[in-house]
């Protein structure tokens, strides 16, 4: 078992190596084009030899070195990487501003930390050198594309699709006893819910009491009908697939305390009743296993819970996970399908860098088409397919399952970006914390959306409003949630 | 009295040689005078190089308008502006209200129960070593690793939601109490592990105080007649005033900064049920990046701080008067 | 008294039993209220270190496992940052392995460094005080204002000051940029400047049971200011000031916020490091939070139980009194 184990060990760095290898022979000009204008650069200021920083999320810490370790190969140029907590990054980034040290060159993080950090002026525009480098950004979504920019500047380049999507367990819904009772009970066959409101509605005929007995199955432990984020820091980056419109309108007049904005407000909270008691202190660490452990229903997460259902050892839904769109939600009378762009983070050029291009052309090599297929598919990585060529590549098709990836591949079709404006974590927060209380039975929706509304106007108040109908309209107008507004 | 016999003690060292500078700076660093003031002007010059000096710039930064998304360059003297958004912002007033509540029961239960764990190790003979050596425990270890291990013990499917089933069930409720995300359970949570850890200084320092209790004095009033329960009431706790005036203000200063707790367990939530001041300013300078806010709300909190803790000192320093004054007689 | 005086022989030898009987019964409570609280206390700390070798799945299971089913040393083997690739093909969170020496070695530095020179100032302006009244009456109590400000106070202040503020002043004045922007130095500096008010006050309580005649005596047979001072006072406050190196080490140890601001990516201080397991993405993870708990807790709880008998006389604060 444990030389097997070992084989495996040493089997997979040389098979990834034996990849990159390949792919590396491919022609990609995105990447080729970096690493030579990395070289001109450092011939034309003389540089034989440098040393790089990045701020790196640190999910990816065990997957850079690879990519390090090449990138050194080709340029000499080292780029060191100082993983810190995801929680801990922005902070760190607005201390940069102010301490101006320029100890990191990159800084790895989700792109609504953008907007504070070009306010305060601690990343590059990055357009300039894209306009040598010339980075390629087809095939990838527009809800993802352009979160990558703020006020029609290129700031962020992303390499992760980390839109919301819904798994439901494919062996409960492909019971045939199940089906029959579902068909007599709802006239349809039990399957991927089309809305949120047919989503609670098999979340309620799903929730199963521990010691029952349903479809003649016994059930030792409790079925709960769903799952979802639902703590601090986590309710605001699922909301949006309840809302389905612009959470501000061009004068940043927050939409909350309307008639969508209070229905939004109540579907979110109103499924928690078939959730885990304890769900609004549940992060990944508890909900991944939980889903693994069989003891849920369905679950609305971030795509890479389908993946630790099928490789956890310990999981117990291997092959019987069913990935499905996000579903839809009613905006001014008609259905939208709202994926936010949850998590996915990209990455951002420190301007008190000394060498902010060379910086710049790490990460146009890293993302490109052929080092970002690499990378999602890298088996200790945390990038998750976000490209249209994903859906060709082996390695990455082999790692998520076919499925997954075309399943994931339409849904960043409906990917919508968070807020990107300035202040928006305390825009963000006065969202958790009404929800929290709406949850707690503290407050009534309608009343929760009115205090959001108020506390929104504060911060735009406080942060100037003209500046914030600026960056917010320039939002609009460039179509940063372009997808959304086809549909309005 | 000794002040007088101290000046006229010699005032330069006997037997340094004078002639090389460095003697002769020896020679006048060993004088009287300057000697006793060495180690005031080092460690003044620590606190105004490291403490003071950031605090004046905390109180500049209170009076201009600077949000971090806005470089530092940017910044503008906007006047009394932040201490009139903090002062007219319910949630500073909510989490100081809070934190009083945290502080007031936790301390509270700390201290009686470092009095009574006290007053039973003093009084026992067998084990006594023992016995001291686990309940201090808890004060060495980190309070982040504190934090860490009652996540673990407080998640609904923990061992104290195990342990107290049977008397959550008889009671008809869910045993699987919700304590990190049901409001009022949360803000228990918080207050409870501070006690867990805390309660061993209250307990220190009341033993230190029984150890210190003059044991004639107590048997001469047993020998008198006096009851148990009078020597304790008339003779011991008198005694003890200053151990709880410096356990109370020690113990309500540190709770009153309350902030680990709160980030490891709950974040402040659910909601902001269970956000400490402390909590509270780290957010609006680290979260929401409203470092000028944040200078003015500390500047504000200092001064109420301040308030009570001069307010402890000066009970502290009535009290101990009061003892030696009653120990000279 | 009267009352025993008026008994029979028979009575008193009752009365006796009867007592006899009560305080025993009081000693059975007695260690049966101790030992409950000692259970109060050794549960968290057991459950830290069963779940230390807890496989994932077990962390929140319901029944709890009051002992590991599976035992494991993965946890262990993450936060030592060996065997990685034993886990193999490691997606999750749960699985990436967090280096630990890096931030041992930190740690030790600079709450070493910085505990060695808070005692030896404080221990000198306690000398002072008790002896020369510097500062004044009050300046004791005063002194704790310093305590009292809370860290995040000054938190931003001081990086402005560390990063940018000190390197330009000591560039124009000495020619040189001094860095305490993310360097042990800058950390041990407010550290030591932040602990100096408990140096003070427990040390004040241990000069101040030194008898001022010895040194009066030895100043008097014409030995120097130093030396009276490092042969006489000091061998009598030593192992008072073991207890308050020992105090201020483990506050210095567990200090978060201002290592968070002031340091990363070159200098991480144990705590900085454990609040990693926290990040909400990769959430609480159970398993390396108790691994790395234990082995932060072992060392400081061994240290405590060494000094456990000046601890006593170190928190009494000036209120023992011979």
């Amino acid at each position: 078992m444990k030389s097997s184990r070992m084989m495996v060990s040493v089997l997979v760095p040389l098979v990834s190596a034996g990849l990159a290898a390949a792919s590396a022979q491919a022609a990609d000009p995105v990447a080729d084009r970096a690493v030579e204008l990395a070289r001109a650069y450092m011939k034309a200021k003389k540089i034989d030899k440098l040393e790089q920083n990045m701020l790196l999320n640190s999910l990816y810490r065990n997957a850079i070195g690879d990519f390090a370790d090449r990138w050194e190969k080709l340029t000499n140029i080292k780029v060191v990487s100082s993983p810190l907590g995801y929680t801990d990054i922005p902070s760190k980034i607005m201390a940069e501003a102010v301490a101006k040290t320029g100890s990191f060159d990159i800084f790895n993080d989700f792109p609504y930390t953008m907007p504070d950090a070009v306010g305060a002026g601690v990343v590059v525009p990055l357009d300039e050198y894209a306009k040598k480098g010339k980075p390629d950004f087809s095939g990838v979504a527009p809800g993802l594309r352009y979160q990558q920019y703020y006020q029609g500047k290129l700031y962020n380049i992303v390499l992760d699709g980390d839109h919301l999507i819904l798994a439901l367990r494919k062996d409960i819904v492909e019971n045939p006893e199940v089906i029959k009772e579902y068909q007599a009970k709802f006239g349809k066959k039990p399957g991927c819910p089309a809305t949120i409101d047919e989503w609670e509605q098999m979340a309620a005929y799903f929730h199963t009491k521990e010691g029952e007995t349903r479809w003649g199955m016994k059930f030792d432990k409790p079925l709960y009908g769903a799952m979802g984020y639902r703590s601090v820091n986590f309710s605001y980056r699922h909301f949006p697939a309840y809302f389905g419109g612009l959470l501000f309108d061009k004068d940043m007049k927050p939409q909350i305390a309307t008639k969508e904005g209070v229905e939004a407000i109540t579907k979110f909270t109103s499924i928690v009743k078939y959730m885990p008691p304890d769900i609004q202190g549940w992060g990944t660490p508890q909900i991944y296993p939980f889903w693994g452990s069989g003891q849920a229903f369905s679950v609305m997460s971030f795509p890479s819970i389908v993946g630790y259902g099928n490789s956890n050892e310990k999981s117990v839904v291997k092959g019987k996970q069913l990935s499905c769109l996000i579903p839809q939600t009613t905006w001014k009378g008609k259905l939208v399908r709202r994926a936010p762009q949850a998590a996915g983070t990209g990455y951002m050029v420190n301007k008190y860098s000394k060498h902010p291009e060379l910086a710049y052309y790490f990460v146009q090599w890293l993302t490109s088409p052929s080092v970002g297929d690499e990378a999602i598919a890298h088996p200790k990585g945390f990038w998750d397919p976000f490209r249209k060529s994903n859906t060709t590549n082996e390695a990455i098709l082999k790692r998520f399952g076919e499925d997954f990836v075309k399943v994931t591949m339409e849904n960043s079709n409906h990917a919508v970006s968070l807020l990107l404006i300035e202040g928006n974590y305390e825009y963000f927060k006065i969202l958790d914390n009404n929800l929290a209380d709406v949850m707690n039975g503290n407050v009534k929706p309608d009343e929760a959306a009115k205090r959001i509304e108020t506390g929104w106007n504060r911060v735009t108040e406080d942060i100037g409003r003209k500046r914030q109908i600026e960056s917010g309209r320039w939002g609009v107008e460039t179509g940063l949630t372009g997808a959304r507004l086809m549909e309005m | 009295m000794s002040e007088t016999q101290v000046t006229r003690a010699p005032s330069t060292a006997p037997g340094a040689p004078a002639g090389s500078p460095w003697s002769r700076l020896g020679a006048w660093l060993a004088q009287e005078r300057v000697f006793r003031l060495i180690p005031f002007v080092l460690v003044e010059a620590i606190f105004v190089l490291v403490i003071i000096i950031p605090f004046l710039l905390t109180i500049y930064i209170s009076f201009l308008k600077w949000r971090a998304n806005r470089p530092f360059e940017q910044a503008y003297l906007s006047g009394f502006e932040n201490y009139q958004a903090v002062l007219t912002d319910p949630g500073f007033w909510s989490a100081l209200g809070r934190t009083f509540y945290f502080a007031g029961a936790a301390v509270t239960l700390e201290l009686v129960l470092g009095f009574v764990l006290a007053m039973l190790v003093a009084r026992t003979v067998r084990g006594k070593a023992v016995y001291i050596t686990i309940l201090l425990v808890p004060m060495m270890i980190v309070p982040v690793v504190v934090g860490y291990n009652f996540t673990m013990l407080y998640i609904d499917s923990g061992p104290i939601n195990q342990l107290l089933a049977p008397f959550t069930e008889a009671m008809g409720l869910d045993p699987r109490i919700r304590w990190l995300s049901d409001p009022v359970a949360a803000q228990w949570a918080v207050i409870l592990s501070d006690v867990w850890q805390w309660t061993s200084l209250t307990f220190l320092i009341f033993l230190s105080g029984f150890s210190a209790l003059p044991k004639q004095l107590i048997n001469a009033a047993r020998v008198m007649g006096a009851s148990a329960w009078q020597i304790f009431w008339r003779v011991e706790l008198p005694l003890l005033k200053p151990a709880i005036v410096i356990a109370v203000v020690i113990r309500s200063m540190e709770a009153l900064k309350i902030f680990d707790p709160v980030v490891l367990l709950t974040a402040g939530g659910p909601g902001t049920s269970s956000q400490s001041i402390a909590f509270y300013l780290w957010e609006q300078v680290w979260v929401f990046n409203k470092f000028s806010f944040g200078a003015a709300a500390s500047i504000i909190l200092l001064i109420i701080f301040a308030a009570l803790i001069f307010f402890g000192i000066w009970l502290l320093v009535r009290s101990s008067a009061a003892v030696a004054r009653e120990r000279a007689a | 008294m009267s009352a025993v005086a008026g008994m029979t022989r028979a009575e008193a030898e009752r009365a006796g039993a009867r007592n006899v009987r009560r305080r025993r019964w009081r000693v059975v409570l007695r260690h049966a209220a101790l030992i409950a609280w000692v259970a109060v206390i050794m549960f968290p700390i057991y459950w830290m270190i069963a779940t230390s070798f807890k496989e994932k799945h077990e962390w929140v299971a319901w029944p709890p496992h009051w002992i590991p089913h599976d035992p494991t040393i993965k946890n262990y083997s993450q936060i030592f940052a060996f065997d990685v690739q034993e886990s193999g093909v490691a997606r999750e969170a749960t699985e990436q392995p967090f280096n630990v020496w890096g931030p041992l070695v930190d740690s030790l530095l600079i709450c070493t460094l910085s505990a060695l020179v808070a005692l030896l100032l404080g221990t000198f302006l306690a000398y002072s005080i008790s002896r020369f009244n510097v500062g004044g009456r009050h300046f004791r109590h005063a002194i704790l204002m310093i305590r009292m400000v809370p860290p995040i106070v000054i938190a931003i202040p001081l990086l402005m000051y560390y990063a940018i503020m000190i390197p330009l002043a000591t560039e124009t004045v000495l020619g040189t940029r001094i860095l305490l922007f993310d360097t042990r130095l800058g950390v041990s500096a407010i550290y030591i400047a932040t602990t100096l008010p408990f140096v003070i006050w427990m040390m004040l309580t241990f000069i101040e049971e030194v008898p001022y005649t010895l040194e009066h005596a030895a100043r008097m047979m014409g030995a120097g200011r130093m030396y009276t001072l490092r042969r006489v006072v000091l061998p009598l406050v030593a192992s008072g000031m073991v207890v308050t190196f020992l105090f201020v080490f483990i506050l210095n140890w567990a200090e978060f916020l201002l290592a968070l601001t002031l340091t990363h990516p070159d200098v991480v201080t144990l705590p900085v490091l454990l609040n990693k397991f926290q990040s909400a993405s990769e959430g609480r993870l159970f398993g390396p939070q108790a691994a790395i708990g234990t082995l932060i807790t072992i060392p400081v709880v061994i240290l405590g139980v060494l000094i456990q008998k000046h601890l006593i006389k170190g928190f009494s604060f000036g209120t023992i009194r011979k």
